[in-house]
């Protein structure tokens, strides 16, 4: 991401101080920018970015500084980036709201806290973290060739991995590749059926995606994921079915569902291990069931997207 | 000379009450079309805005709030709250006709936004929006009886001016 890009698509959709003292930081340390993670901007404490594992705290001019001397924002300006954040138009974002995140353009995840309402709508903000996403082409080319079964089929896998350790971009960047293909290892594009619950791997904007994720690839936005398979396979005939995010209730049977109509599948999953998967239920029936042929762990080792483990029948 | 004067202060007097009217229809119609836009297409706040000053205030040179109002939001950051009070606050010296009950409804149209329930927000707007109405009938059938009326009453002092002088 360049300094640009950061501009157009977060600094100036946030506005105020806050906001204005990061892009100050991020022009005076390129580097910086390049390894954000996370932007941390909560009511009454230190403006905070994370980037490449440490956390750094923003005076308004810019500047590295300690926790005490790091701008705090207020109440009313954390309001009115949030506001901001939701187009001045909450009603339009009622129901990210409640899941508590809403998405800017460009697969940016902004998280909100706050009072939570009986209704599951959040009121009076304190916190908000602006997740950077970053659409990084060919960063799956390191565990393609454990998917490819062949020219023309993959294999079901699921990659487990923390958050922020790149899960979200590397699937991106396999629905791009498999929904139009590769000569290396060789891959002939394929209908992939791509179930963006969060909005964050296609990024669409009102429908379309703004991320490139394939040229054959027909994308469910912030559908909920046991809707969107059985959706997908009913109407898209997709060959690839490719999710974020499984272990949700009834995600095993969704999954077996799209397994029965001769759907590969390729999820991700949060979790440090393969080990740590078996003691959640719904991810446990799966690899039971022996659903998945191939499992990939991520970590933040050497940067997200580091490859840890690869199991299967390599 | 006299005629002529008393005649234009007449029509001043007529026009003043038909540019209040104009006003409050505008405000009226600008918000039952910003509600529907928003409960049928879900559209964001500024599109809509915008759309709206096309549609309503496009061919008219009437001053409107609108168009500060999305200034103040896009270019100095303000909440939407707080962009509707200052657009207001131009507004109402640019029309300065508006009377205070009138200004009670235009300004609550700020806090409309604010509310993060759809159906909610229709509701309040309906309210506003029925008592523009009535405050748009009221003035309206002023317009009718007491426009003419001032017209008439200027161009017969202008006559009794004449008559005097002569």
């Amino acid at each position: 991401m360049n300094i640009n890009i950061f501009r157009n698509e977060i600094a100036d959709r946030l506005g105020g101080t806050s906001s204005e003292a990061v892009l100050t930081f991020f022009q005076q340390n390129p580097e910086m920018l390049q390894g954000a993670g996370e932007i941390r901007i909560r009511t009454g404490l230190p403006l905070c970015v994370s980037s490449k594992n440490n956390n750094y705290f923003i005076s308004v001019t810019g500047k590295k500084v300690s926790a005490e001397n790091a701008y705090k924002p207020s109440k009313y300006e954390v309001n009115n980036i949030f506001t901001r954040v939701c187009r001045n138009s909450l009603y339009a974002f009622k129901e990210d709201i409640k899941s508590g995140f809403v998405t800017l353009p460009g697969g940016h995840r902004v998280g909100i806290a706050g009072k939570i309402l009986p209704d599951g709508s959040i009121y009076d903000v304190s916190s908000l973290n602006i997740r950077i996403s970053r659409e990084i082409k060919n960063c799956s080319l390191k565990i393609l060739r454990h998917i490819i079964r062949n020219k023309y089929d993959i294999y079901n896998t699921l990659i487990i991995s923390p958050p922020v350790c790149g899960k979200t971009t590397i699937i991106r960047d396999l629905a791009r590749i498999l929904g139009t293909g590769c000569s290396e290892p060789e891959f002939s594009g394929v209908n992939v059926g791509l179930i963006d619950e969060r909005s964050e791997i296609a990024a669409c904007y009102q429908g379309i995606p703004t991320n490139d994720v394939g040229v054959l690839t027909d994308v469910y936005d912030s559908c909920p994921k046991a809707k969107g398979i059985l959706m997908m396979i009913r109407t898209m005939a997709p060959k690839i079915i490719i999710t974020d995010e499984l272990g949700g209730s009834g995600d095993a049977a969704v999954i077996t569902c799209a397994m029965n109509a001769g759907v590969r599948i390729i999820a991700t999953a949060h979790g440090y291990s393969y080990d740590d998967m078996s003691v959640r239920k719904e991810i446990r029936e799966m690899i039971e069931n022996g659903i998945f042929e191939r499992y990939i762990t991520l970590s933040n080792k050497h940067g997200p997207g580091t490859v840890e483990e690869i199991r299967g029948d390599i | 000379m006299i005629l002529i004067s008393g005649y234009l202060f007449g029509r001043h007097i007529r026009d003043n009450m038909q540019n209040r009217t104009s006003a409050i229809s505008s405000i009226r119609k600008s918000l039952e079309y910003i509600d529907n836009k928003i409960i049928i297409e879900n559209m964001y706040l500024e599109d809509v805005v915008m759309q709206c000053i096309e549609e309503i205030y496009g061919d008219e040179k009437l001053p409107e709030p609108f168009s500060d109002f999305i200034a103040n939001i896009r270019e100095n950051n303000m909440d939407t709250q707080n962009a509707w009070d200052r657009a207001c606050e131009k507004y109402y010296t640019q029309c300065d006709y508006i009377k205070e009950d009138e200004k009670k409804y235009i300004s609550q149209i700020g806090s409309l936004f604010t509310i993060v329930d759809k159906e909610r927000q229709s509701e309040s707007a309906k309210r506003i929006i029925s008592g523009l109405n009535d405050i748009e009938k009221q003035s309206s059938d002023k317009v009718k009886k007491d426009g003419s009326l001032a017209l008439k009453i200027s161009m017969i002092i202008a006559v009794m001016l004449i008559v005097l002088i002569v």
